[in-house]
């Protein structure tokens, strides 16, 4: 319902907005991967023209809570712990006078030996990225008796999958402006969650939550690199306290990739047992990730997470570890553990099916969860259909190549399986009917791309009876806002919507009484559609001639927070299906066909769920065939940290791309979408292309070479009188 | 910060005519961000990859993070708060009713991309040809399908003409 403000240009990003004498601020950032900054010489930057403000790591001890989950980070640190770690920031009058001023800053380092990869952070003796060690141990997670159950398997599958470390890469730069009118503070951030960032900015600056006005009116997407209060948003609240004047801070791209963390890597050791009739009986995961200097993770959840969901098996045993490294920092990207969880077990299940002889879709069906968990009973599960809808559409038995591999090209098909948490929470909204009879949805959603807006309108206008055109929808500013979750973990229209179905029910109500007193007829024989007052299907009276009667706006206020009833367990869940064709020669993979069929509850809005989907599934592509954030093995530096290196999903690979949607009627409404449709996406490519060219990939992204040495591999054991 | 960095640039812009004191290093997206007030170009990369910051310029589609505004001097330049001007653009009722958009950052470059290339003589107005045109804007939200959608239909009735 904003469409026309994005498409014609007037939106206003967190960039775009200007204050009378703003300073404009840049980070200053560490230079080695782990050490101490011994001194800092600042002379260089005050010296620099239009320089306002220096401030350093022995300025100013605040501490950035969100900034890591297990110990104590400081926003601007002397303990550095990666190249890029920030030590202080310029404020100038001018963006060139920032930059400027950033480089003639010299800090002299007392410098630590650093470790960049797993295996060195774990060796005896390694450097340490923190003090008490550098493995970050989670729970262990499953169900059953995994010995007992591998007993009983005849077939015994196990390997090895990576998936490497990715960025969210959100086209909108960080950028965050502040100012302070006396002891009360504005930011204008890019958040995805206006009240998480204003309680995370009160927390860290030691200031009442109530002091402290978040607005986000646009946001240039997030992928969940922006749920909480930001550095960012601290420099630039600190600088404007300390300068007295209103200050942005812009990141560039590069600043992006280095200083604003993306998905970190795993790597994952998985068996899989299953009865001589390929049915699973037990699974087991074992994890490491590199988890970078800090972890955004949220706790309490794994770092790899998932697959635990997807299968009837008697047992699943999982155990996963972070480990630090002195490269940059990771955090929540678009369903945060789940796509590495679901390239290794659907990938594994694959070759299980392969070695069984199995039809891939059959075997999934045949073993696709039923009780969760062994134990718990779903709310709703379409995923069997979501497999047989998705099979039928995209055309399963012809697109699956019969083992013919042509010389030149070769096409194959793949299918992965996927499921999704879908939680329920708190969620709170306020609708009103106004005196000129317009409906007025107040909730503290922010729209960063997924709709969440036009969802709600359309949540406002089907429960009040009132036509969308007459919904208006206020977001976006703490001030004014009743709480809403931020947009992250998939939760908008689950918890919030739910709210505002609440309050939009209550307002009918209310304008039916109020209808009843000036017709008199009894509120229960009347009804509200497309604006008018319906008495026995004839209309009696618009709601705006109610509304004029008002003496005020008519207010229906409503804080929902559902439970899931004790041994149930919510979930989405996904069927995606890829057809590739993979050149022999270059290795060169090219997706031509994808359907993703998708269990989310009642869908709200089928287009913007249409194109969260698509949205899903480019990201998805990204993941498995290009994206891949390089470290330096000298300095753990960031060695592609720009567009032009870092390959995002271009328009030119966009395949035909089919969302279908298995309404199933669960008992607490919408399910979970934004975040599910990217997960099984690079193990149902992988998987496709194993049926083009028989060569199973276990490492993502599969880049020509990797798909080229592949083939040539499979060439050379064929050859006549090869070994 | 003397007049040596000082130049006087002007241009029309949006069909009004600008004149204004640039600083010779100045990219002339800053100078339409900053000095003219025009947001609607976006900054996602400020080396010339992404596409965000697309404008027209004589008619053209071009980054403009990628020229300093001194460039600009004497040329027609057309950012996307330029386009349906007089009523509304075709072009930018399509992406709507295609749902061609999510977070809306990279639109203004597409569209701006997307015209350029439907006023183009002899454009080839297929699939493929609107894929290799729109090749240097980046979507993250992989809006891609249904933006090939929104200038197809532009396409189809009657060129995308404003």
């Amino acid at each position: 319902m904003d469409a026309l403000e994005r498409a014609t240009g007037v939106a206003r990003y967190a960039a775009d907005w200007k204050k009378k004498d703003m300073l404009y601020a840049r980070i200053i950032t560490s230079t080695v991967p782990n050490g101490r900054v011994v001194e800092i010489d600042k002379s260089g930057a005050s010296g620099t023209e239009g320089v306002v403000d220096v401030v350093t790591c022995f300025d100013d001890r605040t501490i950035w809570h969100a900034g890591e989950r297990e110990h104590e980070r400081r926003l601007f640190t002397d303990r550095v712990r990666f190249v890029g770690d920030c030590i202080g920031a310029v404020a100038a009058r001018t963006r060139m006078a920032a930059q400027k001023g950033s480089e003639a800053v010299r800090a002299r380092y007392e410098e630590y030996q650093a470790t960049f990869t797993i295996e060195s952070s774990l060796r005896e003796g390694a450097p340490k990225v923190w003090d008490d060690g550098n493995v970050l141990k989670t729970r262990n997670y499953g169900y059953g008796d995994v010995e007992e159950a591998f007993g009983a398997c005849s077939v015994i599958v196990e390997g090895e999958y990576e998936t490497a470390r990715v960025h969210n890469s959100q086209l909108e730069p960080a950028a965050s402006l502040a100012w302070w009118e006396g002891d009360r503070l504005t930011v204008v951030a890019a958040t995805q969650s206006i009240f998480g960032c204003r309680n995370g900015i009160a927390r860290d600056l030691g200031i009442p939550a109530d002091n402290v006005r978040v607005i986000t009116k646009y946001k240039g997407g997030g992928f969940g690199n922006k749920a909480d209060s930001m550095n960012y948003d601290l420099i630039a609240a600190i600088l404007a306290r300390r300068t007295g004047r209103p200050v942005m801070v812009e990141y560039s791209r590069s600043d992006e990739f280095t200083s604003v963390h993306g998905r970190w890597s795993s790597r994952q050791k998985l068996r899989l047992g299953c009865d001589q009739s390929g049915n699973v009986l037990a699974l087991e995961v074992n994890a490491m990730c590199d988890i970078g200097a800090y972890t955004r993770r949220i706790k309490p959840f794994n770092f790899v997470d998932g697959a635990q969901s997807y299968y009837s098996c008697r047992a699943f045993r999982g155990e996963d570890a972070g480990v630090y490294t002195n490269t940059p920092a990771t955090g929540h990207m678009r369903a945060p553990s789940g796509p590495q969880s679901c390239f290794a077990s659907e990938t594994i299940m694959d070759e299980a099916a392969f070695r069984l002889g199995i039809d891939p879709l059959q075997f999934r069906l045949r073993n696709m969860v039923r009780v969760a968990h062994n134990s718990e009973t779903l709310t709703s599960n379409g995923l069997e259909e979501c497999l047989r809808a998705g099979a039928e559409a995209f055309g399963w038995k012809e697109r699956r190549n019969a083992g013919a591999v042509a010389a030149e090209t070769s096409t194959g098909a793949g299918v992965a399986i996927a499921a999704w948490h879908s939680r329920l929470g708190r969620g709170e909204a306020a609708v009103s009917l106004t005196r000129d009879g317009r409906i007025v949805v107040r909730t503290g959603v922010v729209d960063i791309g997924t709709g969440a807006k036009t969802t709600m309108a359309v949540i406002a206008s089907r429960n009040t009876g009132m036509p969308i055109e007459s919904v208006d929808v206020e977001w976006g500013d703490t001030e004014g806002s009743p709480y809403s979750v931020g947009e992250s973990g998939s939760r908008t229209t689950a918890f919030t919507g739910t709210a505002v179905k609440a309050a939009s029910t209550a307002l009918r109500g209310r304008i039916l009484e109020k209808a009843s007193g000036i017709s008199g007829i009894a509120p229960g024989s009347l009804e509200i559609r497309n604006g008018a007052v319906l008495n026995a299907g004839r209309k009696l009276l618009a709601v705006e001639d109610v509304a004029e009667t008002l003496e005020s706006e008519l207010v229906e206020k409503a804080a929902t927070e559902p439970a899931l009833p004790k041994g149930t367990e919510r979930l989405s869940f996904a069927a995606h299906f890829a057809e590739v064709e993979v050149d022999s020669e270059t290795g060169a993979v090219r997706v031509l066909k994808y359907v993703a069929a998708h269990d989310s509850g009642p869908i709200v809005n089928s287009l913007t769920a249409t194109s969260q989907v698509h949205g899903g599934v480019i990201m998805g592509m990204g993941m498995a065939l290009t994206e891949q954030l390089l470290i330096s093995d000298y300095d753990g530096s960031v060695l592609n940290g720009s567009f032009m290196l870092y390959r995002l999903p271009n328009i030119k690979q966009t395949p035909d791309i089919q969302a279908i949607f298995i309404n199933t009627d669960d008992p607490f409404g919408p399910k979970s979408l934004g975040e599910i449709t990217l997960v099984p996406v690079a193990a149902a490519i992988g998987n496709a292309i194993f049926n083009a060219t028989g060569v199973r990939l276990r490492r993502t992204p599969f880049t020509p070479e990797r798909v080229a040495a592949g083939i040539e591999g499979k060439r050379s054991e064929s050859l006549p009188g090869a070994r | 910060m003397s007049g040596k960095w000082k130049r006087q640039v002007s241009f029309t812009v949006n069909g009004a005519s600008q004149s204004l004191e640039a600083d010779v290093r100045d990219t002339l997206l800053d100078t339409l961000r900053d000095r003219v007030g025009l947001t609607g170009p976006k900054k996602g990369c400020d080396e010339g990859v992404c596409g965000a910051c697309s404008i027209l310029l004589d008619g053209r589609a071009v980054c403009s993070c990628s020229m300093l505004a001194v460039e600009a001097h004497g040329s027609n330049v057309v950012t996307i708060e330029g386009l349906g001007k007089d009523g509304e653009d075709r072009l930018q009722l399509s992406f709507i009713a295609h749902d061609a958009m999510q977070c809306g950052f990279c639109t203004p470059g597409q569209i701006i991309a997307a015209r350029s290339f439907l006023d183009s003589p002899g454009a080839d107005l297929t699939a493929e040809g609107i894929k290799n045109a729109l090749s240097g804007n980046i979507c993250r939200c992989g809006c891609y399908a249904n933006i090939i959608e929104a200038v197809l239909a532009a396409a189809r009735s009657g060129g995308g003409e404003p």
